[in-house]
């Protein structure tokens, strides 16, 4: 009997594919945001605001003064913890961020601090966080080859791999060659 | 109904990536170490009073999370008494990086203690990483003081980083200096 190899190979490229597609998004979306890991925040939205206390602080500023402090800016029910880094800064940890204070002129920042959506997700995903994701994705890793390879197979005639495919997986195998050649 | 399931799974995942609760890396298991494993319970007092006596052993060690690198979160710094004297925590291959909700938060670490040794070999490997224009060389130097992130990717900085440890064997007259870390296995943050 005559194996129907084209008919396995569209099911196979077909339900690995339907089975992998939230894989495909999660390392396309967070593979996207850690390659640019120098240019932005993959993991965090962190904004700024100035602030100015408008005198200097004692060094031996103790809890009240600082949750006193803090309620000028609405951030009393966030205080964590503080202590001074080095001589002429104070550093007050809240929920969601921290305010850092000069001691000597009053001047401060308060960073607020939040989880960027979804790519926080996907990029704790791509880190491989736990024994049995980093088998899922050494699972995902293998499917992309059966998927690729599969996929060379699916459509006969002009537009198959080996007229119109062809050349362009001609093309995408030179793009990384031509790089090798010149910077490895 | 397969409509449904779809939406569902969408809906799923979207509701399970905007989860904001941090959870602890022992949270599957209260027990910090494996039984059987030798682990040194110190202090970072201890620690940072003779460093050198708990390098490549398990230390379980308490201290404050003043700091976690923004980019990635593979590094964090605890003090005990002492702000001045951080103590570096490396997220170990158990960890996928730690949570920048962590600082000013109470943190227990399980880990193994490393030496990092550096002598004018260390420089010059890291002074040519920094002419091929290596951004993310692995020989850099993280110390987790304020401000330091300004300094990310700046090469100037880097030099200057160099000279300034060069400069310090020159002073003590030593071939090398050794900076202490910890490669966290597991880490709980105390509520």
């Amino acid at each position: 009997m005559k194996i129907k190899w084209r008919k396995w190979n569209r099911a196979v490229h077909r339900d690995v594919g339907y089975f992998f597609f939230a894989m495909s998004l999660i390392y396309g979306l967070s593979g996207i945001a850690l390659n640019h890991i120098g240019d932005w925040n993959p993991n965090y939205i962190i904004t700024r605001k100035m602030v100015e206390v408008g005198h200097p602080l004692d060094q031996e500023i103790t809890r009240e003064q600082v949750l006193d402090l803090l309620q000028t800016y609405g951030e009393a029910d966030n205080y964590k913890k503080h202590f001074m880094p080095n001589m002429s800064q104070l550093k007050i940890f809240l929920n969601g961020g921290s305010l850092l204070i000069d001691v000597e002129t009053g001047e401060g920042v308060i960073e607020k601090i939040s989880r960027r959506p979804i790519f926080h997700a996907v990029n704790y995903l791509h880190y491989n966080p736990k024994k049995w994701w980093t088998w899922f994705s050494d699972a995902f890793a293998g499917a992309l080859i059966v998927l690729a390879s599969t996929g060379l197979f699916i459509i006969r005639g002009r537009n198959g791999i080996t007229r119109r495919g062809a050349i362009i997986t001609a093309a995408g195998i030179i793009v990384p060659i031509i790089f090798l050649l010149l910077y490895y | 109904m397969i409509k449904k399931l779809f939406l569902f799974a969408i809906a799923a995942i979207f509701f399970a990536s905007c989860n904001n609760a941090p959870k602890d890396q022992a949270a599957e298991g209260d027990q910090m170490y494996a039984a059987g494993t030798e682990v040194v319970m110190v202090s970072p007092d201890e620690f940072n009073a003779n460093p050198d006596a708990f390098v490549n052993k398990n230390v379980v060690i308490e201290g404050t999370a003043v700091h976690v690198c923004k980019h990635g979160g593979k590094r964090m710094f605890i003090i005990g008494t002492d702000p001045e004297n951080r103590i570096q925590i490396k997220a170990g291959d158990a960890i996928a990086s730690f949570d920048e909700t962590l600082e000013g938060s109470d943190v227990t670490i399980n880990g193994m203690v490393d030496e990092l040794r550096i002598d004018e070999a260390y420089l010059t490997q890291w002074e040519n990483e920094l002419k091929a224009d290596n951004p993310e060389s692995e020989l850099k130097i993280h110390r987790g003081e304020e401000g330091h992130q300004h300094d990310e990717g700046d090469a100037d900085a880097e030099y200057e980083q160099i000279e300034a440890y060069r400069a310090q064997l020159a002073e003590k007259n030593v071939d090398h200096l050794s900076y202490y870390s910890i490669i966290a296995s597991e880490y709980k943050e105390k509520k």
